[in-house]
């Protein structure tokens, strides 16, 4: 027997502390400064995020990006890019959200092709951990046969002239 | 002797003169000799050698500012963590400009950036596309400046021998190709690693997915986030972005540079 989705009432309010935005116009890109994430979220994720301001309901939302859709799908869509906000940290204080399955393949699948029909996107986030400057210089990484300081991205071959670049 | 590159104050000196002069063709591009007294980081070379008490060896030393890098007995891997040191300190520190682990070679007029981590076969595909006529900008840094245009960081090409971790340094020439000297607008950007027999078959990547792969590689990502994503934003703003394994790295270049 397929799951009910229960819509709740509540109003997400997108975190905007700790965060740097930088609009593409369509898109944004977001880096969490607590936690040195970069989020890369496309039109309808921005779209969401931007209008959760704590006064528009899942419903509103829906509404207002995904209107030419039926409504039970707007709302599952709202609720799979809130879900992704979310676990993302990108959403402040989302206790009162029913969570949402991500695990739910057949299902996101036929949603994300019932939005691309009709000429939207599903809400999607790319991520990723920002790199330290070690991660990001030129250099084998730890754990690979070294023989000098100078080959290892930490900038320290353990054990030269023969040993293994390290931490 | 101090130098500025990319902004950044740079002061090298040595316990034995003549030393500036022998590792003159070691240092990054784009270093040019200034005459200021305040720099931003002192390098100290400590120039070892036979001590005077029989048995005993006085060891080469690197400083950078008061922090002991190196000590070695031989000078050689004291020039080579020089040599290292001061290309990451330029790439992390440097004030008004951004810099991202690729490679950048120059095409019609526009750049064409390679973002992507050591042995991810960067310097391969760029000296098969300086080999197919491209110009060449760097196998290591794209140099970013605030509206986003790359300049050339153009050291000598670090070629990995196959199967093994250690690389060689050959000169742009060795290619048949020319270092570029202008900043170039970035047209295309190929976020991509070699994988033996695979097929060029790309994704298309958005705006902020291509943003977002070169972030992966800035040096500066952590210390100055804002600033670095601000110059990616102009940087991708008239460019392509493409994801997807390689195959040979000679045939990627035709494929590249006929897009």
């Amino acid at each position: 027997m397929a799951r009910r989705i229960e819509l709740d009432s509540a109003c997400p309010k997108a975190k905007t502390d700790d965060l740097l935005v930088e609009d593409f116009g369509k898109e944004v890109l977001l880096y969490d400064t607590r936690k040195d994430r970069a989020h890369s979220l496309n039109e309808s994720a921005y779209a969401i995020w931007k209008q959760c301001d704590g006064k528009h309901s899942i419903a509103d939302l829906a509404h207002d990006i995904y209107k030419t859709l039926p409504r039970s799908e707007a709302e599952t869509l709202i609720q799979l890019g809130l879900e992704r906000l979310r676990r993302r940290g990108l959403l402040e204080d989302a206790s009162g959200l029913k969570a949402f399955d991500l695990s739910r393949r057949q299902l996101l699948r036929k949603l994300v092709i019932g939005a691309a029909a009709a000429g939207l996107a599903a809400p999607t986030i790319a991520s990723m951990v920002a790199p330290t400057p070690a991660n990001a210089f030129s250099g084998l990484p730890n754990g690979t046969p070294c023989s000098s300081n100078s080959q290892c991205q930490s900038g320290f071959c353990a054990g030269a002239p023969m040993g293994m670049c390290a931490a | 002797m101090s130098f500025n590159c990319c902004g950044l104050r740079i002061g090298i000196r040595a316990t034995r003169p003549g030393f500036l002069g022998m590792i003159e063709n070691r240092l990054p591009p784009g270093l040019k000799p200034t005459r200021t007294p305040v720099v931003d980081r002192m390098y100290s070379v400590v120039i070892g050698g036979p001590a005077s008490r029989r048995g005993l060896h006085r060891m080469n030393l690197l400083y950078v500012n008061a922090t002991r890098l190196v000590r070695e007995r031989e000078l050689e891997p004291v020039v080579e963590s020089l040599e290292v040191d001061l290309r990451r300190s330029i790439a992390h520190w440097a004030p008004r400009l951004v810099f991202i682990h690729a490679g950048v070679v120059g095409w019609r007029g526009r750049a064409i950036v390679i973002p992507g981590h050591s042995m991810s076969g960067k310097s391969t595909l760029v000296a098969a596309l300086v080999r197919a006529g491209a110009t060449y900008y760097s196998d290591e840094y794209a140099v970013l400046d605030h509206r986003g245009r790359v300049f050339p960081f153009a050291k000598p090409l670090s070629i990995r021998e196959p199967g093994s971790y250690k690389s060689t340094d050959h000169p742009v020439e060795q290619f048949g190709g020319h270092a570029g000297r202008e900043p170039l607008p970035v047209a295309l950007v190929i976020v991509t690693r070699y994988a033996e027999g695979a097929r060029w078959r790309p994704r298309r990547l958005r705006p902020s997915e291509a943003a977002l792969a070169l972030l992966r590689h800035g040096v500066a990502a952590r210390r100055d986030p804002a600033r670095v994503m601000k110059a990616l934003r102009h940087c991708v703003a008239d460019a392509e972005a493409l994801r997807g394994a390689r195959g040979e790295a000679t045939e990627m270049a035709r494929k590249i540079l006929s897009l």
